[in-house]
């Protein structure tokens, strides 16, 4: 299991180095000047440095290799520079607006895992019945649906009909648990919905592999019944396939949740994204754009290390 | 001392009204006194409402009367489409201004009149750290004497120190002289400034000037102390004025906080412990927020549709006065548009109407030099349809563009980034399909950059043909004009260089009379729209915005006027 795990880890190395190289690049590679980018339409700080300030401050004025490798020594050093709307550090705005994103992000993934493990087993043992129609249907219309349209939906229906919205200001959850949740359940439920489609019908076909092997044949022949089978023999199983889809799907649900976050107005790192493009503020998008895709990379290496671990043949391959 | 006033007995105590200053203008002569009129009441060709405005859409009754008692109440929220830019108020837009607003003071308000149907019902009035101002010798020489006891916020390193003259020449000259400032030619007329002692100060004016006013009554006048200048991060990273609110914090994607100045000069008539202001970009969110009471004004940019599926005892309406222009520009230094009846031609060639109809889902206005929410600054809807330039005509197009031998079979059009503004894309297909049907033009190329490349080389006119996109809002008709249509403007989109309109527009400045300088205004639009034909402007959307009913006293809007009532409302329980 070592040698598996430090092999993931080694391999992670090179994908996060040209993770970086490919975001330092893309930011640098738009039509015009950063530099003049952020004079004339960045926040207040960029714009009232001059050009060259800029440039000597983001090191636009050496060569790509030598910026690139700056960029990557600051990084060791966990330094992502600073805002040029307000001067702050990016890893500090980062680590501000990133609880939001967790909350909305696991309360989505716990609820669309959840619910999706149950319904997808449920239509699997039930294949071909009026209720394994139903949630085919209903798995599709959640998986098809834009996260956009059905959270502007989200917003509006309940202002409209109910006078309800959500609470505008965030507020912790450990200050005041009911009304973090008002904020963020509508969201999370919203976010969760396109992963609870996908997820769940992976988990139907996936269970419906499983439960034609021949050792759950063994399993009902040894006189177990179908809970036992299904929780012991067949939901480990078939969750293998589908725990590596979950991690693959991260990168669609970051990306639905800066959209949540803006449509919901949650101060969260989405938000903080949106609102540095809108700044021109690339210290802040280069911070924030890593950020996103280190974790990917981070919660895939994660999903490699638990396949592992679920999965006594690849400890020993 | 000649006084610009009837009544000099009550002299540095008054607010000063639009119909005194007419009084004060008129009795003496002197009329600079009518300057500080610039953006007075505007009104519509029918029952009051001001062209370019309409009635408000299910608005419910209410509307600014007071109907209870005053009282206090945790905080007013308002709503923001998108981040602050900052918070020097020399580098920010007019949008942000009324934020600035809460924590600096100036030497002249702007305030709304009580009318809510009429956004233009303004009047201005000493700020709250001013006794009143005095014009003399011509209306050369303007003196402010201000209030004793005004005291900056009590936050290091001003720590509640007196508000004196000192501090508005500094203020006034940063204004004049920081490089990055976007108000400098705003105080082009301002020769010297002094403090004769520490409570007045003299504007010396190299001419009399009405524009002068309007500066001083608008955004960039704000009253700062010097040293703030030298803590780090200047003025773009803090604000102690001496205003209603104390700034707290600015934070990217989530807004502005402001609590209450306990030691502001009339902190009883403040009846919000807070001011915040929410960054929400979604505007379905704005208006969930708005119509659930969780925000109290900011929902705005709607359409009647929208309006209609917030209407309700929770939220008041109104449609917003149309103070903004799109341009659709020619460069008048290429020779190619030098001939006025080519211009022309192009101008007659598209149907506007078919834009109100097509892509502003039939509820637009024509719009015109001066925008149409200008009131009686501006043409009106109905006069811009009467210019000959402004109607469409094929047949008449076409013989002008014949009579000038059909001069060129392209053209290129260079439009804001559909990112930016889809609208105008859909309009500048629509208009060049007319074009190449009707003049019988060979085919259009469209340009665009992005945005931030786009908009210097279109304000500076640095294109080829055409170039079309939106500006605006501004609170001052005479900018409209000034910047657009004489040479050097900051928006001289078309590089005009035009010796009567420059002319026209300087007699408009130094008419210091109010009912003159509008007609003045009124004819030099219409000699713009017929007779130089150089921005032929599209059509304009309405839009509509909602605010909380339990705001009493209130009178809602876009522009940096109406603070005033925004501190000095209150919210029923």
């Amino acid at each position: 299991m070592l040698k598996y795990a430090t092999g993931r880890v080694l391999l992670a190395i090179p994908t996060l180095l040209l993770l970086i190289t490919m975001i330092f690049g893309a930011v640098r590679i738009v039509p015009t000047d950063i530099a003049d980018l952020m004079v004339t339409e960045g926040g207040t700080v960029a714009a009232n440095q001059t050009r060259e300030a800029i440039r000597k401050e983001l090191d636009l004025d050496k060569p790509f290799p030598v910026q690139l490798a700056l960029y990557i020594g600051k990084l060791l050093r966990g330094d992502l520079g600073r805002s040029a709307y307000d001067s702050k550090p990016v890893s500090g705005k980062i680590a501000d607006a990133l609880p939001i994103t967790i909350e909305l992000t696991v309360l989505s993934i716990v609820m669309s895992t959840g619910a999706a493990i149950v319904i997808g087993v449920m239509s699997a043992l039930r294949q071909d019945t009026w209720y394994d129609y139903a949630i085919r249907l209903t798995t599709i219309f959640a998986f098809a649906a834009p996260v956009f349209w059905v959270g502007t939906l989200a917003v509006v229906v309940p202002a409209i009909l109910w006078n309800y919205s959500p609470p505008l200001f965030v507020v912790s959850f450990l200050r005041d648990p009911w009304v973090n949740m008002q904020q963020f359940l509508l969201p999370a439920v919203v976010l969760a919905m396109n992963l609870l489609g996908s997820v769940a019908r992976m988990v139907r076909s996936s269970m419906l592999e499983v439960l034609r092997q021949d050792y759950i044949r063994t399993a009902y022949a040894k006189g177990l019944n179908t809970r036992i089978v299904v929780q012991r023999h067949a939901l480990r199983n078939g969750l293998i396939p589908v725990l590596t889809f979950i991690g693959l799907q991260l990168s669609n649900l970051l990306g639905g949740a800066a959209i949540i976050e803006s449509v919901f107005a949650l101060p969260g790192l989405g938000t903080l994204t949106v609102s540095s493009v809108a700044a021109k503020d690339y210290p802040v998008i280069q911070g924030c754009v890593l950020f996103f895709g280190c974790v990917v990379v981070l919660v895939n290496l994660l999903v490699d290390l638990s396949y592992g671990l679920i999965d006594p043949r690849l400890r020993r391959s | 001392m000649a006084s610009g006033f009837s009544d000099d007995r009550n002299y540095w105590n008054r607010a000063v009204g639009r119909r005194g200053l007419l009084r004060g203008a008129a009795g003496t002569g002197l009329g600079v006194a009518a300057a500080s009129l610039i953006g007075c009441r505007g009104g519509g060709s029918s029952g009051g409402t001001p062209a370019g405005t309409s009635a408000p859409v299910g608005a419910t009754g209410g509307g600014a009367t007071a109907t209870a008692a005053p009282q206090v109440s945790d905080g007013f929220i308002q709503l923001a489409t998108r981040d602050q830019p900052g918070l020097d108020p020399l580098e920010v837009a007019a949008t942000v201004t009324e934020r600035n607003s809460l924590v600096y003071g100036r030497l002249i308000d702007t305030v709304r009149g009580p009318d809510e149907n009429d956004l233009f019902d303004l009047k201005t009035q000493p700020g709250y750290s001013v006794q009143g101002w005095e014009v003399t010798e011509g209306g050369k020489k303007i003196t402010f004497k201000l209030k004793q006891g005004i005291k900056f916020h009590n936050v290091a390193p001003v720590s509640g120190r007196e508000q004196v003259a000192e501090d508005v020449k500094w203020s006034i000259e940063r204004a004049m002289t920081l490089p990055k400032s976007q108000f400098k030619a705003g105080y082009a007329d301002i020769d010297k400034i002094e403090t004769p002692d520490k409570y007045t100060v003299v504007f010396n004016l190299k001419r009399p000037t009405r524009y002068i006013m309007g500066v001083l009554g608008q955004e960039p006048t704000f009253i700062l102390p010097k040293e703030v200048d030298s803590m780090q991060g200047g003025f773009n990273a803090n604000a102690i004025g001496s205003g209603p609110f104390i700034f707290e914090k600015l934070v990217q994607g989530e807004g502005s906080f402001h609590k209450k100045n306990p030691d502001f000069v009339n902190a009883k008539e403040i009846y919000y412990n807070r001011f915040d202001v929410k960054v929400v970009t979604a505007s379905e969110k704005r208006q969930a927020a708005v119509k659930t009471g969780q925000a109290d004004d900011g929902a705005i940019a709607l359409n009647k549709t929208e309006v209609k599926l917030n209407e309700g005892p929770t939220v008041k309406s109104y449609a917003t006065a149309i103070t903004g222009c799109n341009f659709f520009s020619f460069n008048l230094n290429n020779p190619k548009w030098k001939d006025i009846r080519v211009r022309t031609a192009i101008s007659k060639s598209y149907d506007r109407q078919a834009i109100i109809d097509q892509i502003l889902a039939g509820d637009g206005s024509f719009n015109g030099p001066v925008p149409v929410g200008f009131g009686k600054w501006a043409l009106s809807d109905q006069e811009l349809r009467q210019i000959n330039a402004n109607k469409y005509d094929p047949a008449e197009a076409m013989k002008l563009w014949t009579a000038a031998g059909k001069p060129f079979n392209d053209m290129n059009w260079y439009v804001t980034p559909k990112l930016n503004y889809p609208e105008y894309q859909a309009e500048a297909e629509l208009m060049s399909a007319q074009m190449i049907k009707n003049l019988g033009i060979a085919k259009h190329v469209f340009a665009t950059d992005d945005y931030a490349v786009w908009l210097p080389k279109a304000y500076q006119g640095k294109y080829d043909d055409v170039t079309m996109g939106p500006w605006g809002d501004g609170a001052e008709p005479l900018n409209y004009l000034m910047w657009e249509y004489l040479p050097g403007g900051s928006r001289n989109f078309s590089n005009i260089n035009d010796a009567e309109v420059v002319k026209m527009i300087d007699d408009i400045v130094t008419t210091l009379d109010t009912p003159q300088a509008i007609q003045k205004a009124r004819t030099v639009a219409t000699h713009i729209a017929d007779k130089v034909v150089a921005s032929v402007k599209p059509p304009v959307a309405r839009s509509y915005a909602i605010y909380n009913s339990k705001l009493q006293n209130y009178r809602p809007g876009l522009l940096p006027y109406g603070s005033d009532f925004r501190f000095r409302s209150w919210k029923t329980k």
